[in-house]
């Protein structure tokens, strides 16, 4: 896999410092994943608070291990993290409420294609966007929706795939109705325990049931005119990247979010390698070209 | 407003993009629209499976009735999909449950009247076969996927 592109840079720094961040808002999004805003403690921040859509931090709630967490929108100053209770570290950040503080340094790795600052480049202007997710992958491309509502009469057709467990798991519940106001937005889920069950703001699933690959049929796109993002559980991901190649949309127009094991954030320690990368460094975003073959690889 | 023949609508679906006018002109022959309004049982469970449907608008869902009172949705199925597969093989019954879950609009195809045809003309009923074995096969490989739960394993931390 040739050397990718890696982080935006300011003063290398950044790379090794946490800096304690206030948590400012707090919201719920499924029974174990919430959404924390968070901005810098200190008046005088080290660095500006800037990052690009598809990149990550390393948070640690005081006294655990740091983990890696997209950041799931940029606003004036702030960052949100969308986190779901797996683990230790995780479910310490998750019980985190406003006026409590964490450790954040970052952002690292490569970002998603096309979109700088919260707009789209002009190099995208007319494309069909086709945006991809599953379960908590939806946190990774958000950004990508706030820039396209923004940037919505440069673009051609934006649809969202967006699929979950069930229909309680569904994360960013309540903007769904703000975003299908200008983009296209299909959503599924694996299973409905029983007729009538409810989302998650509390409301009767009458949506789709099945797996997200179903609604690929449904989206309008000029796969020749396409740049797709996919963010899920890896298993979806190699379907949906192969399944949208058998659809005539250039690879290296499928850009995919890789996660492994990653503990450093900027390449050194080696757990997230990946082949011949470090997905912390030369990813987590990569092209499907990129990735196809590799992640047919066992083991790897 | 314009009223499209039963053969127009057929052949706009890319399904039935491989098959001659004079195949579209026989499976015509056997189809008919018929619309069903939301909550109506279309199908159940071990009726007789005389007929798929090509959806040209709204949505169903296949449903399995857990009780008397409880039932599960299996999958929804949506315009532009097909819905049925059980009239190509014996016992020729419905498996689950089919209900509208809104107003739908569907092309009916009567399956006796296309295994007789495709009895008939093994060419086209080669081409009926192929359509059908990518719905299903498609189908399966969603439903693999499904019930594989993946979302409910560990991901982004």
């Amino acid at each position: 896999m040739r050397e990718a592109s890696t982080q935006r840079g300011t003063s290398e720094l950044r790379n090794w410092l946490p800096e304690v961040w206030g948590v400012v808002d707090r919201q719920r999004e499924t029974a174990d994943a919430v959404t924390l805003t968070v901005r810098p403690c200190m008046a005088s921040h080290a660095f500006p608070v800037e990052g690009y859509p598809g990149q990550f931090n390393m948070l640690a709630a005081f006294g655990q291990p740091e983990v890696p967490i997209s950041i799931s929108r940029f606003g004036p100053g702030v960052m949100e993290h969308t986190i779901r209770s797996v683990g230790k570290a995780t479910e310490a950040l998750c019980k985190l409420d406003v006026g409590a503080e964490l450790f954040l340094r970052g952002p690292y790795g490569r970002p998603w294609p096309g979109v700088r600052a919260s707009s789209w480049e002009a190099s995208f202007d007319g494309r069909d966007i086709l945006i991809i997710a599953g379960g908590l992958g939806l946190a990774p491309v958000r950004p990508l929706i706030d820039a396209a509502r923004a940037s919505r009469e440069h673009l051609g057709t934006v649809t969202i795939l967006a699929g979950a467990r069930c229909p309680s798991q569904h994360i960013f519940a309540g903007e769904v109705d703000e975003w299908t106001s200008s983009l296209t937005v299909l959503r599924t889920v694996d299973q409905v325990a029983e007729t009538g069950e409810r989302s998650a703001r509390g409301f009767p699933w009458l949506g789709r049931v099945g797996f997200v690959t179903q609604l690929l049929a449904e989206a309008h796109f000029r796969p020749l005119r396409t740049s797709a993002y996919i963010c899920g559980p890896e298993a979806m991901m190699r379907v949906i990247g192969r399944a949208l190649v058998g659809l005539s949309v250039p690879d290296d127009q499928i850009f995919v979010s890789l996660e492994r094991n990653m503990k450093c954030g900027f390449g050194v320690c080696g757990h997230c390698q990946f082949g011949s990368s470090f997905v912390c460094r030369n990813g987590p975003v990569y092209s499907f070209r990129e990735v196809a073959e590799p992640l047919r690889i066992e083991e790897l | 407003m314009k009223t499209r023949g039963i053969r127009v609508l057929i052949s706009e679906h890319k399904a039935f993009q491989e098959f001659s006018e004079e195949h579209l002109e026989l499976i015509s022959g056997c189809a008919k629209n018929v619309r069903f309004q939301a909550g109506t049982r279309i199908a159940a469970e071990g009726d007789p499976a005389e007929t798929f449907y090509l959806i040209r608008r709204g949505a169903v869902s296949l449903e399995l009735r857990l009780s008397a009172q409880r039932r599960r949705v299996i999958e929804t199925l949506h315009s532009g999909e097909v819905l049925g597969w059980s009239w190509l093989n014996a016992p020729f019954q419905w498996t689950f449950d089919v209900r509208a879950l809104e107003d739908v609009s569907m092309v009916a195809f009567d399956g006796h009247c296309l295994r007789k045809k495709c009895e008939e003309d093994p060419v086209m009923g080669y081409k009926f076969l192929k359509i059908f074995s990518r719905v299903i096969v498609d189908r399966l490989q969603a439903t693999r996927l499904q019930v594989l739960d993946l979302y409910g394993s560990r991901e982004h931390a």
